[in-house]
């Protein structure tokens, strides 16, 4: 039994009136057990905690540095390539967009690597756009090993590929494989994505599924916040999360909350999350799972960026650029959205050790050398 | 005459005797017990077709209070 | 509804058939308990005892048997055992326990999982009875065991919930239905385990060691059930004070939108 079908198990409209229908007794009931609890999360999410939100905070700090002390891990994305066959209305490298193409040779993949390393980086996450045949995995498991040779921990962000291929990639050194649903509404997710492979809505809510399988050692999820009822995509996530860390228990799993910004061609958000809403839900996931990562990535300002250290996040991206060769020669026409922290990587460090947290760069040594795969 | 061990005590039984006949004269109710014959399992659709051999090591096992 | 396998039970409270003084005492005591799921261990037959006909007023209870592999002392006996009772019985289902160790009768984890993948495999509906190890329930999950079968406290020893830590993960973990079995001696702690967030318990000494054993199986028939609405009703909370101050989002005063 794959992902799908729970999903197609759960009554969304159900679970959207009950959310919505959460009181204040279910907030503190929540905030008492909240962890691994998906009703507790429901209320967590609801309008009502809304008056809880310094109470979750403290809560979700407390748990936070128990478990992950004053470290923040640091990241940076590699961009490979811009080439995409999807067309999907919020993103800057849908196909119908006129913009340059790109996709990047061992060459340029160096001279990036070497800039992104001499800034201190250890932990890397390759990006693409989705082209199964020029960015497939032939070229995934080309690149790889190159890429894999100076960093301790790769991660990627590409299409959704097969079982047998998730199983190359992770002999080849892959770690971590993100996979964002975007939205886990059906109708919502048909209207945004309107061309390509990624039209189909259950291969990507199975991917996790087959991931998992290959044996990686991380899976992130994700849901674009704006695209509809962030409350309501947020919720099924935890959904997902519940029932992928009980089936593949060994493992590790991260979640990122990107709200949806503007991008060259792009769309407005549906549903605007605030700020505060933004709080509510990095601290509601990180009571439900307290063993969570949770990413948080440059399109979000310096200011609330650094407010939110504290509240659950344990990995971030600093000085990123998100188009391929962009540590070369930075274009901003070229980018797959707008950043908003634009600080260079010291800078970030800089706001991080005020706060009294520490950057880490590696925390992360494969036991062994050895792949399992899960059953 | 042969002689068979009955839950580890000899027994001296007629010749081509079956299964299900020793069940009969050792006065075991058929439907709650598994017959064992020299460490296999005998199924109990095997019981009437099977006829004892001397030195057989026949256990019968029943089912008792237990936790 | 509690569903293990495809059966369906109303009530969350196994029972054992051992230790009690007498049949009769330990049938109504059953009858009294509500149980549905009661367990039963198996011997070779003392044809100098007499034969006590355990079965039959058990069934005629309608409740379901679960023979046990008490006796095995590794993996192989165990499946063994599990081939005979499916003999003698007709069953598939069993409760896998595997002790060596005569004193506290622990379980072995490494025998129990060796056992229960070959059960599995053969068709058979496993359910362990197993130390609360948390890692070790989700491999047996992952050999296709039908349940998990934990233990509160060393059998027979009526101590309780002395693994609560780890139970409350297990419960958390699991996949399947968790059954607190073992060491439970009290109906508080039978109730305890329920409010936990347990699927249901497995009760034998502390009904059958008890001076008026069918009025503890009513008491403990009541305690689970009592716990399990607990458990669904949400227990009560501590009272939470509105804070004044607050100085992880503050900044959220001016709330600005994206």
């Amino acid at each position: 039994m794959n992902f799908s079908t729970r999903f197609s198990q759960l009554n969304i409209d159900d679970l959207s009136m009950k959310l919505y229908a959460s009181t204040s007794a279910d907030v503190e009931r929540a905030l008492q057990q909240p962890s691994g609890n998906l009703t507790s999360l429901m209320a967590l999410l609801s309008p009502a905690a809304e008056a809880y939100i310094e109470h979750m905070a403290q809560a979700a700090a407390q748990i936070t540095r128990q478990r992950f002390g004053a470290n923040l891990g640091l990241y940076l994305p590699l961009y490979l390539s811009n080439l995409c066959a999807n067309e999907c209305d919020y993103c800057g490298f849908s196909m119908s967009n006129k913009i340059k193409r790109k996709t990047l040779n061992d060459e340029e993949i160096l001279a990036e690597v070497d800039i992104i390393k001499s800034r201190g980086f250890d932990s890397i996450l390759l990006v693409s756009g989705e082209h199964e045949t020029k960015v497939g995995i032939e070229y995934f498991a080309h690149v790889l090993p190159q890429i894999k040779q100076h960093f301790s921990y790769v991660a990627m962000e590409v299409q959704p590929l097969k079982a047998g291929e998730y199983q190359r990639l992770v002999a080849l050194g892959l770690d971590a494989v993100m996979v964002y649903q975007e939205t886990y509404r059906a109708q919502t997710y048909a209207k945004h994505h309107t061309r390509g492979n990624k039209q189909n809505f259950i291969n990507r809510l199975d991917t996790p599924d087959r991931v998992a399988q290959a044996g990686v050692d991380k899976i992130g999820l994700g849901v674009l916040l704006g695209l509809d009822d962030w409350r309501i995509d947020a919720l099924l996530m935890g959904y997902h999360l519940e029932y992928l860390e009980r089936k593949y228990w060994r493992t590790r799993y991260s979640i990122s909350l990107p709200r949806l910004r503007p991008c060259t061609g792009g769309i407005e958000p549906k549903v605007l999350l605030t700020d505060k809403g933004l709080v509510q839900m990095i601290c509601a996931f990180r009571l439900f799972n307290q063993q969570l990562d949770i990413s948080l990535s440059t399109r979000e300002t310096p200011e609330l960026r650094d407010n939110l250290l504290p509240l659950g996040v344990t990995q971030l991206s600093a000085g990123s650029s998100t188009q391929p060769g962009g540590y070369q020669q930075p274009d901003s026409q070229l980018d797959q959205f707008d950043i908003s922290d634009e600080r260079t990587v010291t800078e970030v460090i800089a706001a991080m050790k005020n706060r009294g947290f520490n950057p880490v760069f590696k925390d992360w040594e494969k036991a062994w050398g050895l792949n399992h795969a899960n059953g | 005459m042969i002689t068979i061990h009955i839950n580890g005590e000899l027994q001296q039984l007629a010749d081509n005797q079956t299964l299900a006949e020793l069940l009969v004269c050792k006065q075991v109710a058929p439907q709650s017990v598994a017959v064992v014959v020299n460490q296999a399992i005998i199924p109990r659709s095997e019981w009437s077709q099977y006829q004892c051999q001397a030195d057989d090591q026949i256990e019968f096992f029943s089912a008792v209070a237990g936790g | 509804m509690l569903t293990i396998a495809d059966h369906q039970f109303e009530s969350r409270l196994f029972t054992g058939t051992g230790k009690f003084a007498n049949s009769a005492t330990m049938l109504a005591s059953i009858a009294a308990s509500g149980s549905e799921l009661v367990t039963l261990a198996m011997k070779r037959i003392d044809f100098d005892m007499g034969l006590d006909d355990l079965l039959s007023p058990l069934q005629s209870r309608g409740v379901k048997l679960l023979p046990n592999t008490a006796g095995a002392r590794n993996a192989k006996e165990a499946v063994f055992a599990a081939e005979l009772a499916y003999q003698m019985l007709g069953t598939k289902w069993i409760k896998l326990e595997i002790h060596p160790d005569p004193k506290y009768l622990l379980p072995d984890p490494i025998e129990t999982l060796n056992a229960a993948k070959v059960l599995c495999e053969k068709g058979f509906i496993v359910l362990p009875y197993i130390h609360a190890d948390p890692v070790l329930c989700k491999r047996l999950e992952d050999v296709g065991c039908a349940a998990v079968m934990p233990l509160g406290s060393p059998i027979g020893s009526n101590q309780g919930l002395a693994t609560e830590a780890f139970l409350k993960i297990i419960i958390e973990q699991s996949s399947v239905p968790v059954i607190v079995d073992a060491g439970i001696g009290a109906p508080s702690q039978a109730c305890r385990a329920m409010e936990m967030g347990a699927d249901a318990v497995l009760v034998n000494t502390a009904i059958a060691s008890s001076a008026n054993p069918i009025l503890m199986a009513q008491c403990f028939q009541q305690a689970v059930q009592s716990g399990r609405k607990a458990y669904k009703a949400g227990l009560g909370t501590v009272s939470l004070n509105a804070n004044n101050t607050s100085p992880l989002t503050g900044f959220l005063a001016t709330d600005k939108v994206l």
